[in-house]
Protein backbone atom coordinates (compact mmCIF):
# COMPACT_ATOMS: atom_id res chain seq x y z
CA UNK A 1 0.00 0.00 0.00
CA UNK A 2 1.42 3.58 -1.18
CA UNK A 3 0.74 6.42 1.47
CA UNK A 4 1.99 9.65 2.57
CA UNK A 5 3.25 9.75 6.06
CA UNK A 6 4.05 13.01 7.00
CA UNK A 7 4.17 16.58 5.40
CA UNK A 8 5.83 19.81 6.02
CA UNK A 9 4.16 23.01 4.74
CA UNK A 10 5.20 26.42 4.96
CA UNK A 11 4.25 29.76 3.10
CA UNK A 12 1.79 27.42 0.80
CA UNK A 13 -1.56 29.69 0.72
CA UNK A 14 -2.31 30.12 4.64
CA UNK A 15 -0.17 27.86 6.16
CA UNK A 16 2.68 28.52 8.58
CA UNK A 17 5.08 26.17 9.90
CA UNK A 18 2.75 23.12 9.25
CA UNK A 19 4.54 19.98 10.53
CA UNK A 20 1.57 16.35 9.80
CA UNK A 21 2.55 12.86 11.02
CA UNK A 22 -0.74 11.07 8.98
CA UNK A 23 -2.10 8.01 9.82
CA UNK A 24 -2.19 4.67 7.32
CA UNK A 25 -5.80 4.30 7.69
CA UNK A 26 -8.10 7.53 7.91
CA UNK A 27 -7.15 11.28 8.34
CA UNK A 28 -9.34 14.31 9.81
CA UNK A 29 -8.56 17.74 9.08
CA UNK A 30 -10.55 19.89 11.28
CA UNK A 31 -11.12 23.04 11.67
CA UNK A 32 -13.29 26.30 11.00
CA UNK A 33 -13.77 27.94 7.74
CA UNK A 34 -10.52 29.57 7.07
CA UNK A 35 -8.94 27.18 9.14
CA UNK A 36 -6.59 26.04 5.88
CA UNK A 37 -8.26 22.62 5.73
CA UNK A 38 -8.65 22.45 1.25
CA UNK A 39 -5.20 24.38 1.40
CA UNK A 40 -3.79 21.68 3.31
CA UNK A 41 -5.47 19.08 0.53
CA UNK A 42 -4.27 21.57 -2.36
CA UNK A 43 -0.72 21.39 -0.79
CA UNK A 44 -0.29 17.49 -0.79
CA UNK A 45 -1.87 16.90 -4.14
CA UNK A 46 0.69 19.75 -5.35
CA UNK A 47 3.49 17.81 -3.54
CA UNK A 48 2.17 14.40 -5.89
CA UNK A 49 1.65 15.90 -9.23
CA UNK A 50 3.43 19.78 -9.05
CA UNK A 51 0.14 21.84 -9.71
CA UNK A 52 -2.93 23.00 -7.84
CA UNK A 53 -6.12 20.52 -8.49
CA UNK A 54 -7.97 23.97 -8.26
CA UNK A 55 -5.87 25.22 -11.63
CA UNK A 56 -4.24 27.96 -9.19
CA UNK A 57 -1.07 29.42 -10.49
CA UNK A 58 2.49 29.06 -7.90
CA UNK A 59 1.94 32.87 -7.74
CA UNK A 60 -1.16 32.45 -6.19
CA UNK A 61 -0.35 29.60 -4.09
CA UNK A 62 2.22 31.92 -2.53
CA UNK A 63 1.12 33.48 0.91
CA UNK A 64 1.12 36.91 0.74
CA UNK A 65 3.22 37.84 3.20
CA UNK A 66 6.20 35.46 2.18
CA UNK A 67 8.68 35.28 -1.07
CA UNK A 68 7.79 31.24 -1.76
CA UNK A 69 6.68 28.58 -0.44
CA UNK A 70 8.21 24.87 1.04
CA UNK A 71 6.30 21.36 1.12
CA UNK A 72 8.00 18.28 2.05
CA UNK A 73 6.34 15.00 1.88
CA UNK A 74 7.67 11.74 3.48
CA UNK A 75 6.09 8.18 1.63
CA UNK A 76 7.30 4.59 2.50
CA UNK A 77 10.13 4.99 0.26
CA UNK A 78 10.44 8.37 -0.96
CA UNK A 79 11.71 11.63 0.83
CA UNK A 80 10.31 14.56 -1.76
CA UNK A 81 10.53 18.48 -1.29
CA UNK A 82 9.18 21.69 -3.77
CA UNK A 83 11.11 24.97 -3.13
CA UNK A 84 8.93 27.86 -4.94
CA UNK A 85 10.59 31.06 -4.31
CA UNK A 86 10.41 34.42 -6.42
CA UNK A 87 8.82 32.53 -9.19
CA UNK A 88 11.09 29.58 -9.38
CA UNK A 89 10.58 26.06 -8.22
CA UNK A 90 12.70 23.57 -7.73
CA UNK A 91 11.93 20.09 -7.19
CA UNK A 92 13.79 17.09 -4.96
CA UNK A 93 13.21 13.44 -4.61
CA UNK A 94 15.22 11.50 -2.43
CA UNK A 95 17.74 14.65 -1.69
CA UNK A 96 18.24 14.19 -5.42
CA UNK A 97 17.18 17.95 -8.15
CA UNK A 98 14.76 16.74 -10.83
CA UNK A 99 14.78 19.35 -14.02
CA UNK A 100 12.72 16.78 -15.54
CA UNK A 101 9.07 16.68 -13.54
CA UNK A 102 9.16 13.44 -15.53
CA UNK A 103 11.68 12.23 -12.86
CA UNK A 104 9.90 13.77 -9.96
CA UNK A 105 6.30 12.05 -10.76
CA UNK A 106 5.46 8.38 -9.73
CA UNK A 107 6.38 8.48 -5.95
CA UNK A 108 2.84 8.20 -4.26
CA UNK A 109 -0.83 8.69 -6.73
CA UNK A 110 -3.43 10.71 -5.24
CA UNK A 111 -7.34 11.63 -6.25
CA UNK A 112 -8.88 14.62 -4.79
CA UNK A 113 -12.68 14.37 -4.04
CA UNK A 114 -13.71 18.65 -4.02
CA UNK A 115 -16.59 19.91 -3.75
CA UNK A 116 -17.03 21.37 -7.57
CA UNK A 117 -17.60 17.30 -8.25
CA UNK A 118 -21.19 18.08 -8.22
CA UNK A 119 -20.73 19.90 -11.56
CA UNK A 120 -19.58 16.72 -13.64
CA UNK A 121 -22.54 15.32 -12.59
CA UNK A 122 -24.62 18.06 -12.88
CA UNK A 123 -23.12 20.46 -15.51
CA UNK A 124 -22.20 20.64 -19.14
CA UNK A 125 -21.46 17.09 -20.91
CA UNK A 126 -17.81 19.01 -21.52
CA UNK A 127 -17.26 18.51 -17.73
CA UNK A 128 -17.93 14.76 -18.11
CA UNK A 129 -15.63 14.33 -21.24
CA UNK A 130 -13.41 15.89 -19.06
CA UNK A 131 -13.88 13.75 -16.42
CA UNK A 132 -13.12 10.69 -18.42
CA UNK A 133 -10.27 12.14 -20.59
CA UNK A 134 -8.24 13.00 -17.33
CA UNK A 135 -8.72 9.12 -16.19
CA UNK A 136 -8.24 7.72 -19.48
CA UNK A 137 -4.94 9.62 -19.19
CA UNK A 138 -4.08 8.59 -16.04
CA UNK A 139 -3.93 4.65 -16.90
CA UNK A 140 -2.65 5.08 -20.38
CA UNK A 141 0.29 7.78 -20.81
CA UNK A 142 -0.44 7.13 -24.91
CA UNK A 143 -3.90 8.66 -24.39
CA UNK A 144 -2.80 12.32 -23.41
CA UNK A 145 -0.96 12.39 -26.30
CA UNK A 146 -3.52 11.03 -28.57
CA UNK A 147 -5.72 13.70 -27.09
CA UNK A 148 -3.68 16.51 -27.50
CA UNK A 149 -2.81 15.79 -30.97
CA UNK A 150 -6.57 15.51 -32.07
CA UNK A 151 -7.43 18.65 -30.25
CA UNK A 152 -4.99 20.06 -32.10
CA UNK A 153 -5.93 18.94 -35.52
CA UNK A 154 -9.48 19.92 -34.47
CA UNK A 155 -8.42 23.29 -34.30
CA UNK A 156 -6.67 23.19 -37.41
CA UNK A 157 -9.36 21.83 -39.22
CA UNK A 158 -12.06 24.17 -37.44
CA UNK A 159 -10.13 26.90 -38.94
CA UNK A 160 -10.58 25.89 -42.41
CA UNK A 161 -14.84 25.36 -42.03
CA UNK A 162 -14.86 28.70 -40.58
CA UNK A 163 -13.06 30.04 -43.82
CA UNK A 164 -15.09 27.78 -46.20
CA UNK A 165 -12.27 26.46 -47.08
CA UNK A 166 -13.07 22.71 -48.81
CA UNK A 167 -11.27 20.57 -51.01
CA UNK A 168 -8.46 18.59 -51.00
CA UNK A 169 -6.75 20.32 -48.28
CA UNK A 170 -10.14 19.69 -45.95
CA UNK A 171 -9.64 15.94 -47.16
CA UNK A 172 -6.30 16.27 -45.71
CA UNK A 173 -6.99 17.19 -41.92
CA UNK A 174 -10.10 15.08 -42.14
CA UNK A 175 -7.90 12.00 -42.83
CA UNK A 176 -5.54 12.69 -40.14
CA UNK A 177 -8.70 13.83 -37.76
CA UNK A 178 -9.78 10.42 -38.29
CA UNK A 179 -6.63 8.39 -37.90
CA UNK A 180 -6.25 10.73 -34.63
CA UNK A 181 -9.76 10.08 -33.42
CA UNK A 182 -9.91 6.48 -34.81
CA UNK A 183 -7.23 5.61 -31.63
CA UNK A 184 -8.82 8.34 -29.24
CA UNK A 185 -11.88 6.22 -29.94
CA UNK A 186 -10.32 2.93 -29.56
CA UNK A 187 -9.19 3.47 -25.97
CA UNK A 188 -12.47 4.64 -25.12
CA UNK A 189 -14.12 1.87 -26.55
CA UNK A 190 -11.77 -0.44 -24.73
CA UNK A 191 -11.88 0.71 -21.42
CA UNK A 192 -15.34 1.75 -20.94
CA UNK A 193 -16.80 -1.11 -20.07
CA UNK A 194 -14.33 -1.15 -17.05
CA UNK A 195 -15.67 1.91 -15.78
CA UNK A 196 -18.97 1.17 -15.82
CA UNK A 197 -18.35 -1.74 -13.95
CA UNK A 198 -17.07 -0.24 -11.43
CA UNK A 199 -19.37 2.66 -11.12
CA UNK A 200 -22.33 -0.04 -11.15
CA UNK A 201 -20.75 -2.06 -8.36
CA UNK A 202 -19.57 1.76 -6.27
CA UNK A 203 -23.51 2.64 -6.29
CA UNK A 204 -24.67 -1.37 -5.67
CA UNK A 205 -22.36 -1.15 -2.50
CA UNK A 206 -23.84 3.10 -1.18
CA UNK A 207 -27.60 0.83 -2.41
CA UNK A 208 -28.19 3.86 -4.96
CA UNK A 209 -29.69 2.84 -8.09
CA UNK A 210 -27.27 4.63 -10.25
CA UNK A 211 -25.93 3.70 -13.97
CA UNK A 212 -23.54 5.46 -15.93
CA UNK A 213 -23.44 5.20 -19.86
CA UNK A 214 -21.51 6.33 -22.98
CA UNK A 215 -23.02 7.34 -25.62
CA UNK A 216 -20.01 8.11 -28.41
CA UNK A 217 -21.24 9.84 -31.62
CA UNK A 218 -19.56 7.57 -34.09
CA UNK A 219 -17.07 4.39 -33.94
CA UNK A 220 -13.21 3.36 -35.05
CA UNK A 221 -14.73 2.45 -37.86
CA UNK A 222 -17.67 4.48 -38.92
CA UNK A 223 -15.56 7.94 -37.96
CA UNK A 224 -14.76 8.40 -41.62
CA UNK A 225 -18.26 7.49 -43.21
CA UNK A 226 -19.52 9.44 -40.60
CA UNK A 227 -17.58 12.52 -40.88
CA UNK A 228 -18.43 12.54 -44.62
CA UNK A 229 -22.59 12.24 -44.59
CA UNK A 230 -21.97 15.42 -41.56
CA UNK A 231 -20.39 17.26 -44.68
CA UNK A 232 -23.33 19.72 -44.92
CA UNK A 233 -24.15 20.25 -41.30
CA UNK A 234 -20.36 21.21 -41.35
CA UNK A 235 -20.95 23.86 -43.60
CA UNK A 236 -23.76 24.66 -41.94
CA UNK A 237 -22.56 25.77 -38.69
CA UNK A 238 -18.93 25.58 -40.02
CA UNK A 239 -17.52 23.17 -36.86
CA UNK A 240 -16.40 19.56 -36.75
CA UNK A 241 -19.64 17.92 -35.16
CA UNK A 242 -18.50 14.51 -35.68
CA UNK A 243 -15.66 12.84 -33.36
CA UNK A 244 -15.07 11.31 -29.40
CA UNK A 245 -14.97 15.67 -28.74
CA UNK A 246 -19.07 15.32 -29.44
CA UNK A 247 -19.19 12.03 -27.51
CA UNK A 248 -21.70 12.07 -24.41
CA UNK A 249 -21.43 10.57 -21.02
CA UNK A 250 -25.11 10.01 -18.93
CA UNK A 251 -25.27 9.21 -15.12
CA UNK A 252 -29.01 7.77 -14.96
CA UNK A 253 -30.91 7.18 -11.49
CA UNK A 254 -33.12 4.28 -12.19
CA UNK A 255 -33.27 4.76 -15.97
CA UNK A 256 -34.04 8.62 -15.71
CA UNK A 257 -31.39 11.53 -16.37
CA UNK A 258 -30.17 12.23 -12.78
CA UNK A 259 -29.89 15.97 -13.64
CA UNK A 260 -33.62 16.06 -13.79
CA UNK A 261 -34.21 13.07 -11.33
CA UNK A 262 -31.93 13.28 -8.78
CA UNK A 263 -31.88 15.19 -5.47
CA UNK A 264 -28.55 17.42 -4.23
CA UNK A 265 -27.41 14.21 -2.54
CA UNK A 266 -27.84 11.86 -5.49
CA UNK A 267 -26.17 13.78 -7.21
CA UNK A 268 -23.21 14.92 -4.91
CA UNK A 269 -22.95 11.02 -4.36
CA UNK A 270 -22.54 10.01 -8.25
CA UNK A 271 -19.72 12.92 -7.91
CA UNK A 272 -18.22 11.07 -5.47
CA UNK A 273 -19.06 7.26 -7.17
CA UNK A 274 -16.47 9.20 -10.23
CA UNK A 275 -13.73 9.41 -8.26
CA UNK A 276 -13.74 6.35 -6.48
CA UNK A 277 -14.08 4.91 -9.80
CA UNK A 278 -11.33 6.64 -10.63
CA UNK A 279 -9.25 5.72 -7.87
CA UNK A 280 -10.13 2.22 -8.65
CA UNK A 281 -8.72 2.31 -12.53
CA UNK A 282 -5.28 3.73 -11.35
CA UNK A 283 -5.05 0.83 -8.41
CA UNK A 284 -4.05 -1.16 -11.09
CA UNK A 285 -0.90 0.54 -11.54
CA UNK A 286 -0.59 1.93 -7.88
CA UNK A 287 -2.78 2.63 -4.47
CA UNK A 288 -3.83 6.13 -4.51
CA UNK A 289 -4.33 8.08 -1.23
CA UNK A 290 -8.18 10.10 -1.34
CA UNK A 291 -8.07 13.37 -0.64
CA UNK A 292 -11.69 14.07 0.51
CA UNK A 293 -12.96 17.90 0.76
CA UNK A 294 -16.41 17.79 2.77
CA UNK A 295 -17.33 14.27 1.38
CA UNK A 296 -20.63 14.53 3.77
CA UNK A 297 -22.26 17.84 3.22
CA UNK A 298 -26.01 17.10 2.11
CA UNK A 299 -25.46 13.81 1.97
CA UNK A 300 -28.16 12.10 5.10
CA UNK A 301 -26.64 10.08 8.05
CA UNK A 302 -28.29 7.04 6.16
CA UNK A 303 -26.23 7.79 3.14
CA UNK A 304 -23.47 8.94 5.52
CA UNK A 305 -22.71 5.73 7.33
CA UNK A 306 -22.86 3.87 3.97
CA UNK A 307 -19.95 6.17 2.24
CA UNK A 308 -18.29 5.88 5.55
CA UNK A 309 -18.18 2.17 5.55
CA UNK A 310 -16.74 2.03 1.46
CA UNK A 311 -14.44 4.62 2.27
CA UNK A 312 -12.63 2.98 4.92
CA UNK A 313 -11.35 0.14 3.59
CA UNK A 314 -10.12 2.19 0.31
CA UNK A 315 -6.92 2.65 1.41
CA UNK A 316 -5.00 6.02 2.97
CA UNK A 317 -7.66 8.80 3.57
CA UNK A 318 -7.18 12.56 4.38
CA UNK A 319 -10.24 14.37 4.81
CA UNK A 320 -11.08 17.94 5.81
CA UNK A 321 -14.33 18.24 7.38
CA UNK A 322 -15.47 21.24 9.38
CA UNK A 323 -18.10 18.12 11.10
CA UNK A 324 -16.09 15.16 12.63
CA UNK A 325 -18.15 12.64 12.98
CA UNK A 326 -15.93 9.85 12.29
CA UNK A 327 -12.84 7.50 14.13
CA UNK A 328 -9.52 8.59 13.16
CA UNK A 329 -6.45 10.56 13.65
CA UNK A 330 -7.63 14.55 14.31
CA UNK A 331 -5.37 17.45 12.95
CA UNK A 332 -7.10 20.04 14.49
CA UNK A 333 -6.10 23.75 12.25
CA UNK A 334 -6.54 26.83 13.29
CA UNK A 335 -5.51 30.25 11.11
CA UNK A 336 -3.12 28.42 9.03
CA UNK A 337 -1.50 26.27 11.76
CA UNK A 338 -1.84 23.25 13.56
CA UNK A 339 -3.54 24.00 17.10
CA UNK A 340 -4.07 19.95 17.94
CA UNK A 341 -3.57 16.87 17.34
CA UNK A 342 -4.92 13.57 18.87
CA UNK B 1 20.10 57.18 -23.67
CA UNK B 2 22.39 57.31 -26.63
CA UNK B 3 20.50 57.57 -30.21
CA UNK B 4 23.08 55.08 -32.04
CA UNK B 5 22.63 52.43 -29.34
CA UNK B 6 19.18 52.89 -29.20
CA UNK B 7 18.67 52.52 -32.97
CA UNK B 8 20.87 49.10 -32.60
CA UNK B 9 18.88 47.86 -30.00
CA UNK B 10 15.46 48.70 -31.74
CA UNK B 11 16.64 46.96 -35.03
CA UNK B 12 18.03 43.74 -33.08
CA UNK B 13 14.38 43.14 -31.68
CA UNK B 14 13.34 42.26 -35.80
CA UNK B 15 15.22 38.72 -34.86
CA UNK B 16 12.93 36.03 -34.05
CA UNK B 17 12.41 35.06 -29.95
CA UNK B 18 14.67 38.59 -29.12
CA UNK B 19 12.54 40.54 -26.63
CA UNK B 20 13.99 44.19 -25.61
CA UNK B 21 15.70 42.53 -22.66
CA UNK B 22 17.99 40.01 -25.32
CA UNK B 23 18.28 42.90 -27.69
CA UNK B 24 19.73 44.92 -24.77
CA UNK B 25 22.10 42.27 -24.18
CA UNK B 26 23.10 41.73 -27.47
CA UNK B 27 23.66 45.21 -28.04
CA UNK B 28 26.05 45.88 -24.92
CA UNK B 29 27.92 42.52 -26.24
CA UNK B 30 28.29 43.81 -29.87
CA UNK B 31 30.11 46.82 -28.34
CA UNK B 32 31.96 45.01 -25.39
CA UNK B 33 33.81 42.88 -28.78
CA UNK B 34 36.59 43.93 -31.10
CA UNK B 35 35.74 46.08 -34.27
CA UNK B 36 37.21 43.43 -36.91
CA UNK B 37 34.47 41.00 -35.27
CA UNK B 38 31.71 42.61 -35.24
CA UNK B 39 32.20 43.58 -39.23
CA UNK B 40 33.00 40.21 -39.71
CA UNK B 41 29.55 40.01 -38.99
CA UNK B 42 27.90 42.39 -40.66
CA UNK B 43 30.09 40.98 -43.88
CA UNK B 44 28.67 37.59 -43.58
CA UNK B 45 25.13 38.66 -42.51
CA UNK B 46 25.14 40.86 -45.84
CA UNK B 47 27.09 38.34 -48.21
CA UNK B 48 24.28 35.73 -47.79
CA UNK B 49 21.62 38.29 -48.42
CA UNK B 50 23.11 39.55 -51.06
CA UNK B 51 24.03 36.44 -52.52
CA UNK B 52 21.77 33.72 -51.77
CA UNK B 53 19.00 33.43 -53.44
CA UNK B 54 16.84 30.16 -53.53
CA UNK B 55 17.72 27.24 -56.33
CA UNK B 56 15.08 27.24 -59.14
CA UNK B 57 14.82 23.05 -58.33
CA UNK B 58 14.87 22.39 -55.23
CA UNK B 59 14.33 26.13 -53.64
CA UNK B 60 17.17 25.02 -51.09
CA UNK B 61 19.24 28.60 -50.57
CA UNK B 62 22.59 28.90 -53.10
CA UNK B 63 25.00 31.20 -54.50
CA UNK B 64 24.66 29.59 -58.32
CA UNK B 65 21.75 28.06 -59.99
CA UNK B 66 21.14 24.96 -59.84
CA UNK B 67 22.46 24.69 -55.85
CA UNK B 68 25.25 22.34 -55.63
CA UNK B 69 23.19 19.49 -55.02
CA UNK B 70 20.67 19.56 -57.36
CA UNK B 71 23.68 20.33 -59.83
CA UNK B 72 25.90 17.00 -58.47
CA UNK B 73 25.45 14.96 -61.61
CA UNK B 74 26.53 11.66 -59.00
CA UNK B 75 23.44 12.29 -56.66
CA UNK B 76 19.71 10.37 -57.54
CA UNK B 77 17.61 13.05 -59.41
CA UNK B 78 14.96 10.09 -59.12
CA UNK B 79 14.70 10.09 -55.42
CA UNK B 80 13.29 12.95 -53.88
CA UNK B 81 13.25 14.15 -50.32
CA UNK B 82 10.87 16.76 -48.96
CA UNK B 83 11.48 18.95 -46.11
CA UNK B 84 9.78 22.06 -44.34
CA UNK B 85 12.59 24.28 -44.68
CA UNK B 86 16.40 25.15 -45.93
CA UNK B 87 17.73 24.04 -42.12
CA UNK B 88 16.57 20.53 -42.38
CA UNK B 89 18.55 19.93 -45.30
CA UNK B 90 21.81 20.18 -43.10
CA UNK B 91 21.32 17.04 -40.54
CA UNK B 92 19.93 14.89 -43.44
CA UNK B 93 23.47 15.83 -45.51
CA UNK B 94 25.40 15.36 -42.16
CA UNK B 95 24.48 11.50 -41.90
CA UNK B 96 26.28 11.73 -45.47
CA UNK B 97 24.20 8.27 -46.38
CA UNK B 98 21.63 10.15 -48.68
CA UNK B 99 22.24 10.08 -52.05
CA UNK B 100 19.05 11.37 -53.57
CA UNK B 101 18.14 15.46 -53.86
CA UNK B 102 15.55 17.78 -51.97
CA UNK B 103 12.69 19.89 -52.26
CA UNK B 104 12.12 22.80 -49.84
CA UNK B 105 8.52 23.88 -49.09
CA UNK B 106 9.39 26.92 -47.13
CA UNK B 107 5.91 26.63 -44.33
CA UNK B 108 3.86 23.97 -43.63
CA UNK B 109 -0.07 23.49 -43.78
CA UNK B 110 -1.41 25.20 -40.93
CA UNK B 111 -4.81 27.25 -41.25
CA UNK B 112 -4.66 28.73 -38.20
CA UNK B 113 -1.90 30.67 -39.81
CA UNK B 114 -3.46 31.28 -42.54
CA UNK B 115 -1.02 28.81 -44.62
CA UNK B 116 -2.68 26.70 -47.14
CA UNK B 117 -1.26 24.65 -50.34
CA UNK B 118 -0.54 27.87 -52.48
CA UNK B 119 1.03 29.65 -50.03
CA UNK B 120 3.95 26.54 -49.75
CA UNK B 121 5.82 25.27 -52.96
CA UNK B 122 4.33 22.18 -54.00
CA UNK B 123 2.97 23.62 -57.30
CA UNK B 124 7.00 23.79 -58.39
CA UNK B 125 7.12 19.83 -56.98
CA UNK B 126 4.28 18.78 -59.31
CA UNK B 127 5.77 20.24 -61.74
CA UNK B 128 9.58 18.73 -61.11
CA UNK B 129 7.87 15.24 -61.18
CA UNK B 130 5.75 16.26 -64.27
CA UNK B 131 9.22 17.42 -66.33
CA UNK B 132 11.18 15.24 -65.05
CA UNK B 133 11.53 11.27 -64.15
CA UNK B 134 11.56 10.92 -60.43
CA UNK B 135 10.57 7.38 -59.02
CA UNK B 136 9.93 8.31 -55.06
CA UNK B 137 9.37 11.23 -52.80
CA UNK B 138 10.14 10.75 -49.68
CA UNK B 139 8.03 13.16 -47.69
CA UNK B 140 10.29 14.26 -44.19
CA UNK B 141 8.08 16.80 -42.96
CA UNK B 142 7.85 16.98 -38.82
CA UNK B 143 5.84 15.06 -37.11
CA UNK B 144 3.80 17.81 -35.82
CA UNK B 145 0.13 18.36 -36.36
CA UNK B 146 0.86 20.36 -39.28
CA UNK B 147 3.15 18.07 -40.83
CA UNK B 148 1.61 15.10 -40.54
CA UNK B 149 -1.55 16.60 -42.55
CA UNK B 150 0.74 18.04 -45.25
CA UNK B 151 2.35 14.72 -45.99
CA UNK B 152 -1.14 13.79 -45.77
CA UNK B 153 -1.93 15.99 -48.30
CA UNK B 154 1.46 15.88 -50.73
CA UNK B 155 0.72 12.10 -50.55
CA UNK B 156 -3.04 12.84 -52.18
CA UNK B 157 -1.60 15.05 -54.70
CA UNK B 158 1.70 12.91 -55.40
CA UNK B 159 0.80 9.34 -55.92
CA UNK B 160 -2.33 10.47 -58.66
CA UNK B 161 1.29 11.21 -60.88
CA UNK B 162 2.71 7.74 -60.39
CA UNK B 163 5.13 8.20 -57.62
CA UNK B 164 6.05 6.38 -54.78
CA UNK B 165 5.42 8.56 -51.77
CA UNK B 166 6.76 7.50 -48.25
CA UNK B 167 6.90 8.78 -45.10
CA UNK B 168 10.39 9.26 -42.94
CA UNK B 169 9.95 6.56 -40.45
CA UNK B 170 10.16 8.00 -36.74
CA UNK B 171 11.73 6.15 -33.72
CA UNK B 172 14.05 5.41 -31.31
CA UNK B 173 17.68 7.68 -31.84
CA UNK B 174 20.61 4.91 -32.35
CA UNK B 175 22.20 4.29 -29.12
CA UNK B 176 19.22 5.50 -26.76
CA UNK B 177 18.15 3.46 -24.04
CA UNK B 178 14.42 2.99 -24.03
CA UNK B 179 13.75 3.93 -20.39
CA UNK B 180 15.33 7.21 -21.16
CA UNK B 181 13.16 8.08 -24.50
CA UNK B 182 9.17 10.13 -24.01
CA UNK B 183 6.51 8.49 -24.75
CA UNK B 184 5.87 9.98 -27.97
CA UNK B 185 9.42 8.34 -29.12
CA UNK B 186 8.59 5.25 -27.38
CA UNK B 187 4.88 5.52 -29.12
CA UNK B 188 5.97 6.30 -32.71
CA UNK B 189 8.76 3.64 -32.40
CA UNK B 190 6.25 1.19 -31.84
CA UNK B 191 3.62 1.99 -34.65
CA UNK B 192 6.29 2.32 -36.95
CA UNK B 193 7.78 -1.03 -36.14
CA UNK B 194 8.80 -3.85 -38.99
CA UNK B 195 8.81 -7.20 -39.21
CA UNK B 196 11.96 -8.97 -38.44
Amino acid sequence: MSRINRIEVDGFRNLKGIEIDFDPGINLIVGENGAGKSNLLEAIYYLLYLRSYRNATEAELVNLESEGFSLKGFGDEDRVEVRVRNGTKRVFRNGIERHRFHDYYGWLDGVVFSLSDILIVRGSPSLRRDWLNSLLARCDANYRLLLNEYRSILKQRNQLLLQERYGPELEAWSERLVEVGSKVYQIRYQTFPRIKEWFQALAHQLNLPLEISYHPVTSPERFWPDLRRSASRERELRLTVVGPHRDEIGITKAGQDIRAYGSEGEERLAGIILRLVEAEMIKARKDPILLLDEPFIEIDKHNQERLKSLLANKGQLILATTTPDWQGKTVRLKGGRVEATD
Amino acid sequence: MEKSLERLIERLQILPGVGRKTAQRLAFFLLRIPEEEVRGLVEAILDAKTNLNLCEICFNYTKRQPCSICGDEDRDHSLICVVETPAEILPIERSGRYRGVYHVLHGVLSPMDGIGPEDLRIKELVKRLKDTSVNEVIIATNPTSEGEATAIYLARTLKPLGVKVTRLARGLPMGADLDLADDQTIWNAIEGRREL
